[in-house]
Formats: structure tokens, sequence, C-alpha cells
């Protein structure tokens, strides 16, 4: 009769060399990259984000054209970029992090948008963002209230 | 059995291959020579349950070929006949060699299309189903290494890493990804066998926001028809990375074997055949109406 061994090594030489190339392969070359993430405004023929575009008056502000750059070049370099334990901003995750993921979700309240959070760091209410000056331009800040006022949306 | 559970843990926290094999070496368990049981014999028919493994290793010293295809998407309209059941449009196919160093052990080396994807993949079975139900399960290790050999596309002055502050560029690495599995099935009577899968998926590279490391847990079946055919199924859930609008793959289908092959024709909404390439990306929207065909094709050339 033919034993049955549960956990019984058979594996010839050849079969585990084979094995431990795979393995090899596995361990020796584990990268944790993320990319590529086009930015506006960064690298060569970037244009400078210092100043803001004024939306189009009486259009929705857009929050992928103008509010995702200003987070993008004012907060993320040094700061709130994925080693911040509460809130990161780069393009991709901001919107969902300011309002669903970041540690103190919503930071922006259309109900009331002079309390939101994002607004009350960036006026100096709360700890002033960013982080030891200088604060915003007020114009900027006001694009940012413009598009809380006009429902946060991910436009 | 109680050490068989530590490993088991310890494939949970590791997810790789050969500390288990070594770990075990030490305490060989044979139940057998006590009660008389004996393994229990095709769980499942092929190596592969449509996209999920299963515990089936090929005979010692066999080799076999594999054939996967994945035909387009087509929705339940037009493009169903426009389309011709998808057949016109682009496909995924793989083509595979295998060869089984023991009962217990195999590896196969396989092309896709997809990607130009070159990969090498084992599995070791560690522990077998007896027909006495001590063991009530069959338990296999599964590693798969894909190589993307395609070239990257031009990057842009102004792409970053995820961080958005290393400028980016490609480097080899970013070729790699690996999949591993921890496999459970078990025939629950002569008609039925289920099975269930851990998926660990890390790719070196992924979009920003996203998740190295993919997680994803597949079930699947198989209910036997008649001696050579039976239906099977499969679902799959993805536990991260889920963009808006992810979509899980679900297939179903039906299998016939004759001796040293296997082929299986199914549905589903999964258009890529590694699971590297799988869990990583949405599925068709089933409810929609969208779907695809595909087969899988084994053939087994054993040696007495």
């Amino acid at each position: 009769m033919k034993k049955l061994t549960i956990v019984r090594l058979t594996v010839s030489p050849l079969a585990a060399c084979g094995a431990a190339a795979l393995l090899i392969t596995g361990l020796t070359s584990c990268e944790k990259d993320q990319g590529p993430l086009i930015l506006e405004g960064h690298g060569d023929h970037g244009h400078s984000c210092d100043t803001v575009v004024d939306p189009p008056a009486g259009d929705t502000l857009s929050y992928n054209n103008f509010i995702k750059p200003m987070l993008a070049k004012g907060c993320v370099q040094g700061c709130h970029n994925p080693s911040h334990p509460k809130l990161d901003l780069r393009p991709p995750v901001s919107y969902n992090q300011l309002l669903t993921d970041g540690y103190h979700a919503p930071y922006v309240d259309p109900a009331n948008p002079e309390s939101s959070l994002l607004i009350r760091h960036l006026r100096g209410e709360e700890l002033l963002m960013p982080q030891g000056g200088p604060a915003w331009p007020s114009e900027k800040i006001d694009s940012v209230l413009l598009w809380i006022r006009q429902g946060a949306l991910n436009n | 059995m109680h050490h068989t559970n530590k490993c088991l843990l310890v494939w949970f926290c590791l997810g790789c291959l050969i500390p288990s094999l070594f770990a075990q070496e030490d305490e060989p368990v044979s139940p057998s020579q006590e009660t008389g049981s004996s393994p229990v014999e095709f769980v499942f028919t092929g190596t592969q349950l449509i996209n999920a493994q299963t515990t089936k290793i090929q005979p010692a010293r066999s080799w076999y070929f594999e054939i996967q295809h994945r035909f387009g998407t087509v929705g339940l309209d037009s493009s169903l006949a426009e389309q011709f059941l998808g057949l016109d449009l682009p496909s995924a196919i793989r083509l595979a060699l295998g060869w089984s160093f023991s009962d217990r052990l195999y590896l196969e080396l396989g092309r896709t299309n997809v990607s130009k994807t070159l990969d090498l993949e084992g599995k070791y079975l560690f522990a077998q189903q007896t027909n006495d139900w001590k063991m009530p399960v069959s338990l296999a290790a599964y590693a798969n290494v894909a190589l993307r050999t395609e070239d990257f596309p031009t990057v842009p002055p102004n792409a970053y890493f995820g961080d958005s502050v290393t400028p980016f560029r490609y480097k080899f690495a970013h070729r790699l990804a690996y999949n591993t599995q921890l496999i459970v099935s078990s025939k629950l009577s002569e008609r039925w066998s289920l099975q269930l899968t851990p998926v660990f998926v890390y790719q070196n590279l992924v979009p920003a926001g996203h998740d190295n490391l993919t997680m994803a847990l597949s079930a699947g079946g198989r209910y036997k028809l008649g001696f050579s055919s039976a239906l099977i199924f499969e679902y799959a859930r993805v536990f991260n990375n889920r963009p808006a609008n992810f979509i899980d793959p679900f297939s179903v289908g039906v299998e016939f074997g004759t001796a040293g092959h296997v082929f299986q024709l199914f549905l589903s909404n999964a258009s890529r055949i590694l699971e590297s390439q799988i869990y990583t990306t949405r599925s068709a929207d089933l409810l929609d109406g969208h779907f695809l065909l595909g087969f899988n094709m084994q053939r087994t050339y054993w040696r007495k």
C-alpha cells in the first residue's frame, strides 16, 4: 500500500533549486513604488502656480483644475504626503482625503463653508497652514471657499 | 494537525513558499500507517479552475502543455453578433509548459501576450485530503513571478513618484509582479468539490494612490455532471485597491476531460489570465450584460 505522509519532503534537488530561484527572484527585487504621477506646474515646462488663475465668473470652480494643483504645489512637499499620519494631499488622493479618508475628514463643509476645517487652517483660526507661514494670499483662500460653497464637488 | 496549522499561519504571515517546506521537513506525520486511509484523488481535474489555481499536481515526471485564451468583451447588444461573440476582438492568450518533479511539486513557464509577460510559477502540495476525513482538505502553496518584457512608455519631464517629489523614472524592478496563494480544497462528495484561495499580489509599481500589495479571496467549485464532464464556477473578492466602479471577477463554465486532456469553456468578466493582472484590473460589468468567452486546455504527457 502506498504510504501517505502529509508533510514528507520529497523534493528532488533540481526542484529545490527551481523553487529557490523563484523565491530569490521574489525577495531580491521588491520595490514599493507608485507612479508615474504627472504634475502640472512642476518640471521643466511647467508654469508657475504661485498666482491664482481667476476662475471664469459665474462658472463652477473646478476642483481638478484649480484646487488640486494648489494643494499639490503648496502642501505636499515635505508635509502632506504618504508619510504624514493624518492627511495626504497628493493629487490622486487629495479629494478623498479631504472628504472622507483624512484623519479629521471631512475637512470641508458645504453647509458651513466658513467653518470648514480646511478654511480655518488656511486663515490661521486653527494652527496656521502652511505651518510656519506665510499664509496663502486671501484670494487663493477665497477660491477654496468658493469651491466649498459650490458643493465641494470632485469636478 | 497542530503543526500543520502552525505552518498555515506562517504561510499567511510570510506568504512565501520555501520556509514552509523546510519548517516541516523534520516533522513528518503519517496517519495513514495507523488507519490505512488513502489520499483523495481528483479533487479537481486540471491544475487550474478557470482563473484560480487548484491543488491538483500532475503525476510525477510528467510534462504538460497549456493554452489559455480569453476572447474580447462583448455586451448583450449588436456587438454580440458584429464581433461574433468576441472572437473578432483582441484577445488574451497564454501558452505554458509545465513539469512535475514529483506528485507534489511542479514548475511551469508561461508567456502571455498582455504586456508581453513571461512568468514562472511553482506549486507545492503539502497536505492531501484523505478518504477517512482525518485530513478534510488538500493544501497547496503557489507562487508566480511575472516579468513584463514590453517597453515602458516615455515619461514626460513633469512625472513624479507617488511622493510627488522624486522625479519618476522606470527601472527593471518595475517589470516584476509576484503572486502567492494558499489553496484549500476539498472533495465533499463524488460530485461536489470546493476550494478557497487567499491571493496575495505584489506589484513593484502601481498607479499613484494604490497599495503595492493587493489581497483577494477566491472561491470556486466543481459539480460533476457525468464521468468526464462538470460544471465549474468561480468568484473572487478583491479587498483593497478598489477604485470607484471596481468589479470583482466571476466566471462559470463547463469542463470536459479525456485521458490526458482537460478542456474548460467558460463565460467570464475577467479579461486577463495571470492573477497579478486579473486582481489588479477592473473586470467587465456582468450586470450590465458585458462578458467574454474563454477556454483553458491542458494536455498532459506522463511517464510510468
